[in-house]
């Protein structure tokens, strides 16, 4: 199952929170939760889930944005807001390791872009969204479809195979085309739970229901049927004791 | 200043006939005419009646004005030099400088030299009838008698006396040295006319010195004919003067000229008490003598050791005052230059206050509003079918739109030109998309470009990277497709492309609009072209992203050709460097 992103709102003014809350939804990004004081974002962070945080650098006046960074997980990107473009802002905001600055006002591009280039760069993989790579991060790929940002878990994903020299990914729901090699994902993705069935596509073990070792297929839980070669067979079962 | 100035004249009177020499030293001025005539030919003394006072730079003037300060040398050097210029001939000048050549001359006892200077001047002063010619005349004879020739000494000085002014100081002087002429030619009438005549002179002057001197020659006259009774009347008046002029060597001739009268007398108490105070004087004079020369010598030493030490302070004074100078001009400067600073200072401190302050009535109060407002035209322009708006509705959004979005660029300009130039600007290089970064910087160009019916056609490769910072970036190719926009016609079309080069990508933005003659181009002078639309812009914005692209290591470059269009080229690094 495919996910929105999801965006933590750390902004004091109404009227720049819904500018973000319209701009985000026009970009099918949803908002985990939207925090005007510091109290509140404490209150959020421990409440909800989302993948990147939206921090405005002055709430009331104040550094609060600063000080709301320190509290966020450290595998959380998150972005400095802020309408200010003196250097010495950023002086006291440079210490908290912001994945992105984004300059009030913005387009619906640029909070995009941001955005992007944020959770390119906890991953350590900038640049990989305009090249179409999908970007790994916390148990779940990222990638760019339709000029929008989706995010599928690992979790949700059934198989992907080789296609070309790219990839696709399926889901329940829809295949996802991924400008990397089959070679390259394996080696980034967690080593038990997806397995290679043969040489052009590797199954996520979860979503396994029955395995015919004779048949040299698997069959997933939403039916689909996968062919498993007997090249990899030995590889494949050493994972598993099999009852006969 | 005439009056002190010389004590050179030297007359010998010899009694021959009783062995006996009278030294007779008698002091010789300057004249009143002379005086007067030096007076009226030095334009210097002219100037200053209290002349000589200073030596002056002109030569003429030195040349006198030294002879007074006794310093004969030197004025001879000048008298020669000014004499043996032959270019010199004003008569008046001539007569005077050799005038004192010959007083030079006589001071030094070299009487024929001196001779011949005074008979060119007398010859001189002839020429012109001078007033003060007598004088020389009475110099001149003052020279034959020294030489002894007695009766051309007594020529010259009939001479004199022939036109002699009545009441001159020198007169009694002259007098006597006529008289004492005759006594040598032994024409005892005229000397003792003349000698009387000169003792006169004296009692009137009260001249002790010279009534001493006068007593003991006409003493000598009287003596020399016999008339011993009037002699030693003389004699002992001229002792009584000589005492009361308190000169030795007038009171030593005295006393011995009485010493030997006596004695030939027969009086030998006398003449032994006179010989006794006689050797007396000589001792004293020996003695005053080997003192004065003693302190002549003492004098000199210090003298010497004065000038040494005068000298080394001379020295170290000019280099204290040369320092200390040196350090009040340097200090009058610093504190100057301080001051200066200091009052800058704060002027620049409170333009900096009010300069903040209207910063954040320019980011917060004006910034925000303007891109809302530009934010919120946008969206009815761009709503979707349902409530289509009529072609003025449209028409009027889409200016008003236009205008917003230039206000908040020009906004957006002065602020980044501000702080860049302060360096305050924000800047973070990272690694950016470029495609992704145009097209960020296209978004709010869209309206625009649909409006005026432009063909924006960009063409960037996904896969370029550039090392920038995205804000700095993102201003310059704002005011760089804003001006393409601007300055396209309707139906234009505006190209952007990428390629990529080593380590630098080149981003060419490419209009077909008026463009500008580049000749005329200037990086501070901007503007000027009107846009198709006929309005002017201010230049900053081009010349901010000149700076920005700079800033970001990269180039920006320019060429147009005009009605062709223009093309920016913007190289940038693709790694970090």
């Amino acid at each position: 199952m495919t996910t929105k992103i999801k965006v933590l709102i750390f902004e004091d003014r109404a009227e720049d929170a819904l500018i973000l809350k319209e701009t985000l939804s026009q970009q099918h990004i949803e908002i985990a939760g939207i925090a005007s004081s510091y109290t509140e974002g404490i209150a959020l962070l421990n409440s909800v889930d989302f993948d990147i945080a939206l921090l405005d650098i002055f709430v009331k006046g104040k550094p609060e944005g600063i000080q709301f960074a320190n509290e966020i997980e450290d595998d959380k990107p998150f972005i400095f807001i802020t309408s200010s473009i003196e250097a010495t802002v950023f002086e006291e905001a440079k210490d908290t390791n912001p994945h992105n600055y984004l300059i009030k006002p913005y387009n619906p591009l640029e909070l995009l872009f941001a955005i992007e280039l944020a959770i390119e760069k906890s991953a350590a993989q900038e640049g990989a969204f305009s090249q179409k790579i999908p970007v790994h991060h916390n148990d779940a790929i990222f990638i760019k479809k339709n000029k929008a940002l989706v995010k599928i878990d690992l979790k949700n994903i059934n198989y992907i195979s080789v296609d070309g020299q790219y990839c696709n990914m399926y889901t329940d729901e829809q295949p996802f085309l991924l400008h990397t090699s089959l070679t390259q994902l394996i080696k980034e993705f967690p080593e038990t739970q997806f397995i290679r069935a043969n040489r052009n596509l590797i199954v996520n073990t979860d979503k396994i229901k029955i395995v015919y070792p004779d048949d040299n297929l698997i069959v997933l839980t939403n039916g689909e049927k996968v062919s498993l070669s007997r090249r990899y067979k030995a590889a494949f079962f050493k994972n598993y004791r099999i009852f006969k | 200043m005439f009056l002190n100035s010389s004590k050179w004249i030297y007359v010998y009177c010899c009694c021959f006939l009783i062995s006996i020499t009278v030294v007779f030293a008698q002091k010789q001025e300057y004249s009143e005419e002379f005086k007067k005539e030096i007076l009226e030919t030095c334009p210097q003394c002219a100037q200053d009646t209290s002349v000589f006072q200073k030596a002056r730079k002109d030569k003429f003037h030195q040349s006198h004005y030294l002879f007074s300060k006794n310093e004969i040398d030197s004025s001879y050097t000048i008298l020669t030099e000014l004499l043996s210029n032959t270019h010199n001939k004003e008569v008046r000048k001539l007569y005077i400088l050799n005038t004192i050549r010959g007083r030079v001359l006589l001071r030094k006892k070299l009487f024929d030299e001196a001779k011949q200077s005074f008979e060119t001047a007398i010859k001189i002063g002839k020429q012109y009838q001078s007033p003060s010619i007598n004088n020389q005349y009475a110099l001149l004879g003052q020279i034959y008698f020294e030489q002894l020739k007695f009766s051309k000494a007594a020529e010259v000085f009939e001479t004199w006396k022939a036109s002699y002014v009545k009441n001159e100081h020198n007169n009694r002087i002259n007098l006597h040295n006529l008289g004492l002429c005759y006594l040598h030619l032994e024409q005892y009438d005229k000397a003792q006319e003349n000698l009387l005549e000169s003792y006169r002179l004296n009692q009137k002057y009260k001249d002790t010195l010279g009534l001493a001197r006068s007593s003991l020659d006409i003493a000598n006259l009287y003596y020399q004919q016999y008339k011993d009774e009037l002699a030693i009347d003389y004699f002992e008046k001229g002792l009584g003067y000589a005492k009361k002029a308190h000169d030795l060597e007038i009171l030593q001739n005295a006393l011995l000229n009485l010493a030997v009268v006596e004695e030939n007398r027969k009086d030998f108490s006398k003449a032994l008490k006179y010989r006794k105070e006689y050797e007396k004087i000589k001792d004293s004079i020996w003695n005053k003598d080997q003192i004065w020369k003693f302190a002549q010598n003492d004098k000199e030493t210090a003298r010497q050791l004065n000038e040494e030490q005068l000298k080394a302070e001379k020295k170290e004074k000019i280099f204290f005052i040369v320092i200390a100078l040196l350090a009040l001009i340097l200090l009058s400067f610093l504190s100057y230059f301080y001051l200066k600073i200091r009052k800058q200072h704060t002027i620049i401190r409170e333009l900096n206050t009010t300069k903040n302050k209207l910063f954040s009535i320019l980011t917060h109060d004006l910034k925000t509003p303007i891109h809302t407002l530009k934010a919120k035209l946008y969206t009815i322009l761009h709503q979707p079918g349902k409530n289509k708006l009529h072609e003025k509705q449209r028409t009027s959004i889409s200016e008003s739109y236009d205008l917003a979005k230039n206000t908040s660029l020009l906004i957006d300009n002065t602020l980044h030109w501000t702080l860049q130039s302060q360096n305050k600007l924000l800047f973070h290089q990272q690694k950016l998309n470029l495609s992704s970064i145009v097209a960020q910087v296209e978004y709010d160009y869209i309206p625009i470009i649909e409006e005026n019916k432009l063909a924006l056609h960009t063409d960037i490769d996904a896969t370029i990277f550039v090392f920038a910072d995205g804000n700095s970036l993102k201003i310059a190719l704002r005011n760089v497709l804003d001006n393409a926009i601007k300055f396209s016609f309707t139906e234009g079309i505006i190209n952007i492309k990428a390629t990529t080069e080593n380590n630098s990508c080149t981003l060419k933005i490419i209009d077909e609009g008026v463009g500008f003659d580049t000749n005329n181009f200037s990086r501070q002078n901007f503007s000027s072209t009107p846009d198709t639309k006929g309005s002017t812009s201010t230049g900053l914005g081009i010349q901010l992203s000149h700076e920005l692209i700079e800033k970001n290591g990269g180039s920006f470059e320019i060429s147009s050709v005009p009605n062709k269009g223009t093309t920016v080229s913007i190289t940038l690094q693709t790694n970090k460097t």
